[in-house]
């Protein structure tokens, strides 16, 4: 790569005699250029001339010299973004003869090549060749084919300012790159302004961590001595490779100078360029700068048509799941259509309507089947119809693809809203007090204590753990939080295995999950933890995912209900309760459900049809006689010998004899047609009452 | 979590709970029957603490999920949040400690109660290669399970004794039970949502004897 326009440094700092004028000069910064100093320089620029062509060593070289500077091959340097490359090696070959060819920037060009072109010149030419070297030698390689051809001396530009700021490349092989090397670029211009003492780094590895270096640079500008013993770094052979060999190297060389730590604000490092000035230092200059200006212009164009291009090649491939989120984010937004006023109508008025909801899991609940709906609603509309169409992919990705988007529509705007209802709910309801109060108990547990068979993660491995948890509260999709407490919990089975790779079960993992959750943030657990589980889909709690959430619950339960020398076995009602939503969320969601059978129940009213009734779990064979006892005991009557089981339809009241059996009379009763039928429990005598009128509503079983 | 996949292919999905006291080895035994089968797709190797294992049985593909519990008495209490929804469950007891036998037939209680009868439940006699430290009588286990219509096996997870009938009989009967419901459903009149909303409801019922019965 070859710049179009050679680069000069102002004779002022090309003739710096000593480290005390460059410091001058660069605590001038901008003002170098109205600076007297320059003006002075610039008469003396023209007696150097001379002795510039010359190989007389100058006083900033000797003290290169003495201090055994390691010496830098080449310049990455520009203005205005142009990158400026020279190789040495060409120098070496072909002399500076051509020089001549342009007299009156030889001699800025001879002088300069070091000053300009050298992050860190040395006078030790047999210098080994660092990395970095190596990685220049690469860069420069480009530039030896095209000096060698003829072509790059009048494209090269000589740029006449202290300080060689690159702002564009020549050619950028990616944004990327050209981004790291932007940054390269701007370290370059802070390292010089900033670089009052020049630091002399004697190795390469200092030079890429540290490019305060510049001084010495100018200093190496006072050098008079054309051919300058260059490091002969590219010389390596194995690295003048293939031109995309010489990409990967310069970005690498860029991605050191972005990593430096060092590297300031990019406002500092603005304020801090001086080569936005460089336009009147040398009028001679301003068309060749116009002409550096069009090319940097072109190859933006060219930047631009390589994005375009990556662009267009990312739609292509533009998955379906992409497409459909896309299309139903887009959607959502549109409060015209029917879809996007139903979602937005619902977000204002769960956010206007905090106190609707009676209790966090009915708000979730909520939440969940809005999801739901929209998500029926969703798979059935014409709306998606184009999209789905154009796919050949299994019907489930899109339902995944709607439940994601549908997520994102409704959750990422309600997160804050459910989370601070959340904690309402539960500071309310006094749970997570309780589950704080217990969580310095469960700090002074002995890992013994805690039944920790297994090692734990220490302070480094807690860290990352919290990191995940962290993440996992901040995500407002449940999936993704369900992502990152599976992390979280590889990172513990990784702590427990250490080095031994031992597979561990639930014995060994829950005690150690509850010491890791002894030293977290346990109120933003604890609401997670319900967020997932009303809000997940009904796939994701069978799943892995299910299981450590279900383990992450029980070991809140444990740590809310914990006591040192008290092993509790019951519930709490909260947790009861809350097992009791989950569970039913999912059997209403799901059509396959497979819990007990209905046939097993019997419900039975007391006395009149409707009235006190109350579910007995009576399995087939269960006979008369159980079943009365059950009664009995439901309805708690003084007298069980006295009362009888019924079976009433339209008002006529049936008396069950002992020897049936109450499913077969509940599925003859069935089978036999449409009126609705009771079972009552009443006393057996009951004949002699008066009839009860039918039942306005249905309620059999 | 419904043992009846989707149709067309017919794949089941089970949900099988892991419980047992600790040290009877009921890590050992889940993780001799997935050997070497560990699911890349599950978060690290290193656990066996919920594991998957898929099965072609008779021409129908099985996916099962294995769901390990904690099984020191201080968990007990969260035994429900983890056998909930499942189709079968695996209880072992260690054939040379008695009172781990004990467990288990707490543990059958508990789910009877909780579960009634559409979980299939498998007793498990394990530590089979230490038979002359045995505590707990053949005999004994078996009459007991079958009273409470569980089957009954010995396994020894060491020698790699007996695991795979183990598992693949809890799978029939997963699978028969599923087909049961099935058929159930398919005479069924439409009102499944109300009756099952229903039958949730009542399950509080029993945790609350739990109370007295099991504990």
């Amino acid at each position: 790569d070859v710049l179009p326009f050679r680069l000069l440094l102002p004779p002022a700092i090309l003739h710096v005699g000593s480290k005390e004028e460059l410091q001058k000069i660069s605590a001038l910064g901008m003002m170098f250029w109205d600076s007297p100093f320059k003006q002075s320089q610039d008469a003396f620029y023209q007696d150097a001339t001379g002795k510039a062509l010359g190989s007389s060593p100058t006083p900033s070289l000797e003290i290169l010299k003495r201090q055994q500077l390691p010496m830098c091959s080449i310049q990455v340097t520009a203005e205005n973004g142009a990158l400026f490359f020279i190789n040495p090696l060409f120098l070496r070959e072909h002399g500076d003869g051509w020089l001549t060819q342009a007299p009156l920037r030889a001699h800025a060009f001879g002088h300069s090549r070091l000053a300009t072109r050298c992050r860190k010149p040395s006078v030790n030419c047999e210098a080994r060749p660092t990395p970095r070297q190596k990685r220049q030698g690469a860069v420069a390689h480009d530039d030896t084919e095209d000096s060698t051809s003829g072509k790059s001396l009048e494209k090269e530009e000589i740029v006449k300012g202290p300080v060689p700021s690159v702002e564009k490349i020549t050619s950028p092989q990616s944004t990327e790159t050209a981004l790291r090397r932007k940054n390269f670029t701007r370290r370059a211009a802070w390292s010089w302004g900033d670089d009052a003492e020049p630091d002399l780094p004697k190795d390469a590895e200092q030079e890429r961590t540290r490019p305060r270096s510049t001084g010495s640079e100018m200093g190496a500008r006072d050098s008079r001595t054309l051919p300058t013993p260059y490091r002969a770094s590219w010389l390596e052979g194995g690295d003048q490779g293939t031109p995309s060999c010489l990409t990967k190297s310069r970005s690498e060389t860029s991605l050191f100078s972005c990593d430096s730590p060092s590297l300031p604000p990019i406002s500092e490092l603005d304020s801090l360029s001086v080569s936005s000035v460089e336009e009147d230092s040398e009028p001679g200059n301003a068309l060749q700068k116009q002409q550096h200006k069009r090319h940097s212009a072109g190859l933006s164009e060219k930047v631009r048509f390589r994005l375009s291009a990556v662009g267009h090649a990312f739609t292509g491939l533009m998955s379906t799941d992409r497409k459909i989120r896309n299309k139903i984010v887009e959607l959502a937004q549109d409060r015209g259509s029917y879809f996007g006023s139903l979602v937005q109508g619902f977000i204002s008025y769960t956010t206007e309507n905090k106190d609707k909801y009676a209790s966090s899991t009915e708000m979730l609940q909520g939440v969940y089947h809005m999801i739901t709906s929209l998500r029926n609603y969703l798979s059935q509309s014409s709306e998606l119809t184009h999209i789905r169409d154009q796919s050949d992919h299994e019907e489930c990705d899109i339902d995944a693809s709607i439940e994601k988007a549908l997520q994102k529509c409704i959750l990422k705007p309600l997160r804050d809203h459910i989370y601070s209802r959340l904690l309402a709910f539960r500071t309310r309801d006094g749970s997570l007090k309780k589950l704080r109060d217990n969580q310095p108990v469960l700090q002074t547990q002995s890992l013994a204590e805690l039944s920790v068979t297994a090692g734990v993660p220490d302070a480094v491995g807690l860290e990352k753990i919290q990191q995940k948890f962290n993440a996992m509260h901040a995500s407002y999709s449940p999936w993704k939080k369900v992502t990152q407490l599976l992390k979280a919990c590889k990172l513990i089975y990784e702590a427990m295995s250490g080095t031994s790779g031992k597979p561990y079960g639930a014995d060994d993992f829950l005690p150690v999950l509850t010491y890791v959750l002894a030293s977290s943030n346990l109120t933003n657990l604890y609401l997670d933890v319900e967020y997932m589980m009303e809000l997940l889909d009904q796939s994701q709690l069978q799943g892995e995912g299910g299981y450590y959430l279900t383990t992450m619950f029980g070991a809140l339960y444990h740590i809310s209900n914990f006591q040192p020398r008290y092993i509790t076995r019951q519930m709490s009602d909260e947790a009861k309760s809350s097992l009791h939503q989950w569970r039913r969320r999912r059997t209403l969601h799901q059509t396959q459900s497979k819990r007990r059978s209905a046939q097993d129940l019997l419900h039975v009213s007391f006395l009149e049809p409707c009235d006190n009734q109350v579910t007995i779990l009576a399995p087939a064979h269960m006979s008369m006689a159980e079943v009365w006892k059950a009664c009995a005991e439901k309805f708690e009557v003084p007298d069980p010998e006295d009362y009888r089981l019924f079976v009433v339809r339209d008002g006529s009241y049936q008396l069950l004899e002992e020897d049936s059996c109450p499913q077969k009379v509940k599925e003859e009763m069935r089978q036999k047609g449409v009126a609705p039928f009771h079972f009552v429990y009443a006393p057996k005598d009951r004949d002699e009452l008066p009839q009860a009128s039918p039942p306005e509503e249905p309620a059999a079983s | 979590m419904a043992g009846a996949g989707a149709g067309g292919g017919k794949t089941y999905s089970f949900k099988v709970v892991l419980l047992g006291e600790g040290c009877v080895g009921k890590t050992s035994l889940v993780l001799r029957y997935c050997e070497n089968k560990f699911n890349d797709k599950h978060i690290t190797t290193l656990q066996a603490s919920f594991l998957t294992k898929k099965l072609n049985i008779g021409g129908k593909r099985v996916n099962i999920a294995i769901w390990d519990t904690a099984g020191q008495e201080r968990f007990h209490a969260l035994g429900p949040i983890y056998y909930r929804d499942s189709n079968g469950a695996i209880l072992v007891y260690d054939i040379t400690d008695e009172d781990s036998f004990q467990k288990v037939k707490n543990w059958v209680k508990e789910l009877r109660k909780m579960l009634g009868n559409d979980i299939s439940l498998c007793i498990v006699g394990n530590k089979l290669d230490l038979e002359k430290d045995r505590h707990v009588s053949v005999e004994e286990a078996e009459v007991y399970a079958e009273s409470v219509g569980a089957k009954h096996f010995h396994t020894s997870a060491k020698l790699n004794k007996g695991i795979e009938e183990l598992f693949l009989d809890l799978c029939k009967r997963m699978i028969e039970t599923a087909q049961a419901e099935e058929r159930a459903k398919g005479n069924g009149n439409g009102q499944s949502a109300n009756t099952r909303r229903g039958v949730q409801i009542v399950d509080d019922e029993p945790q609350h004897q739990s109370r007295g019965c099991c504990f």
